[in-house]
């Protein structure tokens, strides 16, 4: 819509459209990269010099010239960020495995049955869902105190499996499939099992997909509740250990801006290989949600 | 048939695993939350004692929890309009074809991918006083130094800033998402019409983009009245409680002080601001788009 080149459009009037257009795409693209720009750039760089470039800028402050993996080695083989990384991934990957069987059931139930009660339940997952997390993390912290599970993989993993979200997706895509396709398992005998597993599931791939990228980035992102969940450095996840880096050692800009790297690398590379997926439940989010 | 309207055990087998973890995870603790409102908590002896409405009364007389819902008001009247404005203008400006702007767009989404912690510890390294870069950039251009986070004055809007930088982009692909679904036969029939682009905005994008922006906006507001992850990283609400929400204040009370029943008290009155916030916005809204 700002390609008008209507009739009463002077040449000039179009010229200072496309520089005003230039400028904002620009400016923006400035404000949006740099500070992640100069954060890589000062993660491969010893503190002084780190310093030395953003108190005087410089050409060299936003490109890695002469760029040192030293803070990466320091932050994984000498202070244990290596396993802080790995207790993300452990706790990402096991939320998907078991998100995805229990979220995609629950879908299939919900989507290829009429059953009593159906309203009533579906509103109970729009009641979780409507509700932020941020508002039930006392009670839920107090829920798995008195279960015993402080302090666990169970307490980080568990509360997130079942997710409104994902059902939401998923059950979408399983109404679409056609009525055909579940009829002729039936006519060959199918249990309802073969047909949630065999039919269902290989049908849904790209609401598969969504719905494992949104309960990575959930839990890979996850702060407030591990903050609160867990208390031993076994246990600590990376966003965790970022702000204990952060009160410790304040002064190593380098390493704290490493880690902050290790923490955005997979996040960034898993957004660029699943583009669509990505920017399609953002979208999702606003118009169905 | 798959859809069968006999009574059948099957359906609730499917939906029991997940509908026992919402209960357990999610619907217990919500009324659980509401009830603590009402009770006096003591951790260690592990009691409950009914206190009727003294946690409420507690908090309004409270002048940290004063400060902090005043900070939280002003911050979200400040950095909601601000966040979709901006992420309003983007979409409409990047709504085309093309490998340019499609990389474009990738870039300006690019904060909203970062994890907020991230972000955070990304922007407080930024602002410090004596070696951040944004004071390397004033000096470059003769500009005094600031202080920023540490600075009473400075330090609320500061914050603002980096939750601006964070939620643009992100809001700004949904608001893409709701300006693709308006038929293009439409904003050619408005430029047939003679309408200019100033027009054409006002009385067919806007209104056509309506319900988009108003779940923008409202989705926008709940976020920045629950956010917590900016104020623990950057400031831990100081300096002298210049940047403490009200979320960071229920963090403080139920997980520093152990204070649980009167932590879930500003947790329930902050949803209940969340909610008048949130009507008063629907209303607001749909008296405006109305045609």
């Amino acid at each position: 819509m700002h390609t008008p080149a209507g009739p009463r459009q002077g040449a000039p009037t179009r010229l200072l459209r496309r520089g005003l257009f230039g400028s904002a795409l620009g400016a923006t693209l400035l404000l949006s990269a740099v500070p992640l720009l100069w954060a890589l750039t000062s993660s491969l760089r010893p503190d002084d010099e780190i310093f030395r470039y953003t108190t005087r800028l410089s050409w060299k402050t936003l490109l890695p010239i002469g760029g040192t993996f030293r803070n990466f080695r320091e932050i994984l083989f000498e202070d244990r960020f290596a396993r802080f990384f790995g207790n993300s991934l452990f706790v990402a990957g096991t939320t998907i495995v078991l998100g995805l069987l229990v979220n995609s059931l629950a879908a299939f139930g919900f989507a290829r049955f009429t059953f009593r009660g159906q309203k009533l339940l579906f509103g109970l997952v729009l009641v979780t869902f409507m509700v932020p997390f941020e508002v039930i993390v006392l009670p839920l912290y107090l829920v798995v105190r008195s279960m015993g599970w402080l302090d666990t993989y169970r307490a980080l993993i568990i509360p997130a499996v079942p997710d409104a979200f994902s059902i939401f997706l998923i059950r979408q895509f399983m109404a679409k499939l056609p009525k055909d396709m579940f009829d002729a398992g039936r006519v060959d005998g199918a249990t309802w099992w073969d047909l949630y597993w065999r039919i269902a599931l290989p049908n849904v791939k790209p609401a598969l997909i969504t719905a494992s990228l949104l309960l990575f980035l959930r839990q890979w992102d996850a702060f407030f509740w591990p903050l609160v969940a867990t208390s031993s450095l076994e246990l600590t996840v990376i966003q965790v250990a970022l702000t204990k880096y952060m009160t410790e050692f304040i002064t190593y800009w380098g390493r704290l801006l490493a880690g902050s790297m290790l923490a955005t690398i997979p996040i960034v590379v898993l957004f660029f290989m699943l583009q669509k997926y990505y920017v399609q439940s953002v979208a999702s989010t606003g118009i169905k949600g | 048939m798959t859809r069968r309207r006999a009574w059948s055990v099957v359906p609730y087998l499917f939906i029991a695993p997940a509908m026992v973890g919402f209960g357990l995870f999610k619907l217990y603790p919500i009324m659980e939350g509401l009830r603590l409102s009402f009770y006096e908590v003591r951790p260690i002896a592990r009691t409950q004692d009914f206190i009727g409405l003294a946690n409420f009364a507690e908090l309004v007389r409270d002048p940290v929890i004063l400060k902090a819902t005043v900070n939280t008001l002003l911050f979200n009247l400040a950095v909601t309009p601000v966040q979709v404005v901006l992420a309003l203008g983007l979409a409409v400006l990047v709504n085309r074809k093309g490998r340019v702007l499609q990389a474009f767009r990738s870039f300006f989404f690019m904060p909203a991918v970062i994890s907020l912690v991230v972000a955070s510890i990304i922007w407080k390294l930024m602002y410090a006083p004596d070696s951040g870069l944004i004071n390397g950039l004033l000096i470059a251009v003769g500009l005094p130094a600031q202080t920023f986070l540490t600075s009473q004055s400075q330090a609320m809007a500061s914050l603002m800033g980096m939750v601006v930088w964070k939620g643009v982009g992100y809001w700004m692909v949904i608001l893409l998402a709701g300006l693709k679904e308006i038929p293009e036969s439409i904003q050619e029939a408005a430029i047939v019409d003679g309408a200019g682009p100033g027009r054409r905005f006002f009385s067919v994008t806007l209104p056509l983009l309506s319900p988009t922006l108003v779940f923008v906006v409202v989705a926008d507001t709940v976020i920045n009245f629950l956010l917590f992850v900016p104020v623990y990283v950057m400031t831990q609400g100081g300096p002298s409680e210049a940047t403490t929400l009200l979320m960071f204040e229920v963090y403080r009370n139920a997980f520093v002080y152990t204070r649980f029943g009167y932590a879930a008290a500003i947790s329930t009155a902050l949803l209940l601001v969340i909610a008048v916030a949130v009507s008063i916005q629907m209303r607001f809204l749909r008296v405006e788009f109305e045609y």
